[in-house]
């Protein structure tokens, strides 16, 4: 469970990023976090994996909370949420099999055998196993998102943090990344969605958080309207 | 950290050479050129202070006993001398010793002749201990053992002997002074050199630190590269002033190259320097981290 209790963020010069933000997040949840850019979408999901630290108020994330937490708590956390960009950070120089192996390499503590047959069973999960050898820059867009998606998943997160993941690419593609998610969360995993596209969110019955200048202006479901069939 | 991670990280510095070889080049030659100017000082310095030492071991300290002592009182002095603290060694001269000496020396000058008898005193010569040859040192021994009844007289090179520690003294600050120009020139250019590198990984970097990488896991490969690196520039300035040393030695002789433990130092301090380097380039990019 995620929880944010009066959460406040500034930034030297007395300027909010976010308001009061009280929120709770079940396990096993989708949510999709949605409001235009600059709204504080991001500063409340970097909360989530402890890149930012609230001014004021606590998060807990599972066992971990931000009150005096430590770095060494900070890393251990982090090893347990996939993270995934709109810009993909795929690892230019090495191949998709081991950039999805590479969180695996950082936690070390598994052996070169079982880091590449857990990287390959992520690959495959995302349908970009028969990519594995390539380099990122040879993959479109779309295939570039899945390898993301394998790479935060592949140390069996509890909670995924999506930062618009479907910004970079075109509808279609955007709806099977979004399929794609929904999947994860299918198997249990909670996943955070931020995104500026009001209309994938109302095409969805998923609940949805609408931020607006550092502020939760509304939690709701989506209604399903014109959602495809 | 296992021996699987600590493999992987070291492979990653060495690829990273690798990868950007103009990068890493220019940086070898530059530093090169500054290890040159640290390795030649080094050299030089190390002839002239093996010059000095022989000076220093010719550092004579001689004790004149009053003309035809006892032999017991000879045995007593040469015993005292020895309880000297700093007296590492005692030769005792007679006065027909120091005649043969002075004769062979002066032969064919016609002056001997003229001296008739030999007029020399029986005489010590000191060893002193290798801390024990400053100036201070030579005149506190001078002053006791001149003061004893069956000694007439202390002689030792005053002048000199203070010159040369002058001169030793300066050449030590000089190495310093040159050790540290050229040390932070080093650590400067690995740090500008490690500096593009991590502009070209930022990426790489984000990613680890979002996936709970520990700062160490993110630094060790960027030291090994900086490592790496003043390795090479230190072989590099090592072989060419090996040539250099026995160019010139070869043309006119007396000069020697390091020892193996001086190359050694010289290793390890280029090591350093590049680790150190490589740290305070990496420093802005923790800043906080991992918050």
């Amino acid at each position: 469970m995620i929880k944010f209790y009066h959460v406040y963020k500034s930034y030297s010069g007395g300027s909010f990023a976010l308001t009061d933000i009280n929120l709770t997040i079940q396990d096993g949840e989708f949510l999709f976090l949605v409001g235009p850019s600059g709204a504080g979408k991001s500063t409340l999901l970097k909360m989530i994996y402890m890149e930012e630290l609230p001014t004021d108020g606590i998060v807990t994330v599972g066992r971990f909370t931000s009150a005096g937490i430590n770095r060494k708590k900070i890393l251990e956390l982090r090893r347990h949420v996939g993270v995934i960009f709109q810009d993909f950070r795929l690892l230019r120089d090495r191949s998709i099999l081991e950039n999805v192996a590479f969180p695996l390499r950082i936690s070390g503590e598994s052996s070169e055998l079982e880091m590449k047959e857990r990287a390959a069973a992520a690959l495959n999960e995302v349908g970009v196993y028969h990519r594995r050898h390539a380099l990122p820059h040879e993959l479109s867009g779309g295939e570039q998102q899945r390898v993301a998606i394998a790479r935060a998943v592949v140390n069996k997160p509890f909670v995924l943090v999506a930062d618009e993941p479907t910004g970079n690419l075109d509808p279609e593609t955007s709806d099977d990344i979004t399929a794609l998610l929904k999947r994860m969360n299918a198997h249990g995993t909670s996943v955070l969605f931020a995104t500026h596209k009001m209309d994938m969110v109302e095409r969805s019955t998923e609940r949805y958080l609408r931020v607006e200048h550092g502020q939760i202006v509304e939690d709701w479901v989506g209604s399903g309207r014109g959602a495809t069939a | 950290m296992n021996v699987r991670t600590a493999k992987y990280l070291f492979g990653e510095g060495l690829q990273a050479v690798r990868r950007h070889p103009a990068l890493s080049l220019s940086a070898v030659v530059a530093m090169t050129a500054s290890l040159l100017v640290l390795g030649g000082l080094l050299i030089i310095s190390a002839n002239v202070h093996r010059i000095v030492d022989d000076l220093e071991g010719r550092k004579e300290v001689v004790v004149y006993l009053l003309p035809e002592p006892e032999s017991s009182v000879r045995l007593r002095v040469e015993e005292r001398l020895k309880d000297v603290p700093g007296v590492v060694g005692v030769r005792y001269i007679s006065p027909e010793e120091a005649w043969d000496d002075f004769t062979a020396e002066m032969s064919g000058e016609g002056l001997l002749e003229e001296i008739g008898d030999n007029p020399l005193p029986p005489s010590f010569e000191l060893k002193l201990a290798n801390d024990r040859r400053d100036l201070a040192s030579i005149e506190a021994i001078a002053g006791e053992v001149g003061a004893w009844e069956e000694v007439d007289e202390v002689a030792y090179g005053g002048a000199w002997v203070s010159r040369l520690d002058a001169f030793a003294r300066q050449l030590a600050w000089l190495n310093l002074g040159v050790l540290l120009a050229v040390g932070l020139a080093v650590v400067a250019v690995v740090a500008n050199t490690i500096r593009l590198t991590v502009l070209a990984k930022r990426d790489m970097i984000e990613v680890m630190k979002v996936v709970g990488a520990s700062e160490w896991f993110i630094r060790t490969p960027f030291l090994y590269e900086g490592m790496i690196q003043t390795l090479g520039a230190s072989l590099v300035a090592l072989g060419t002033l090996y040539g250099i040393t026995r160019g010139v030695s070869e043309q006119f002789g007396g000069i020697s190259f390091l020892t193996l433990p001086q190359v050694a130092a010289f290793l390890g301090t280029a090591l350093i320097l590049g680790a150190a380097g490589s740290y305070l380039a990496l420093r802005p990019v923790f800043k906080n981290y991992p918050v």
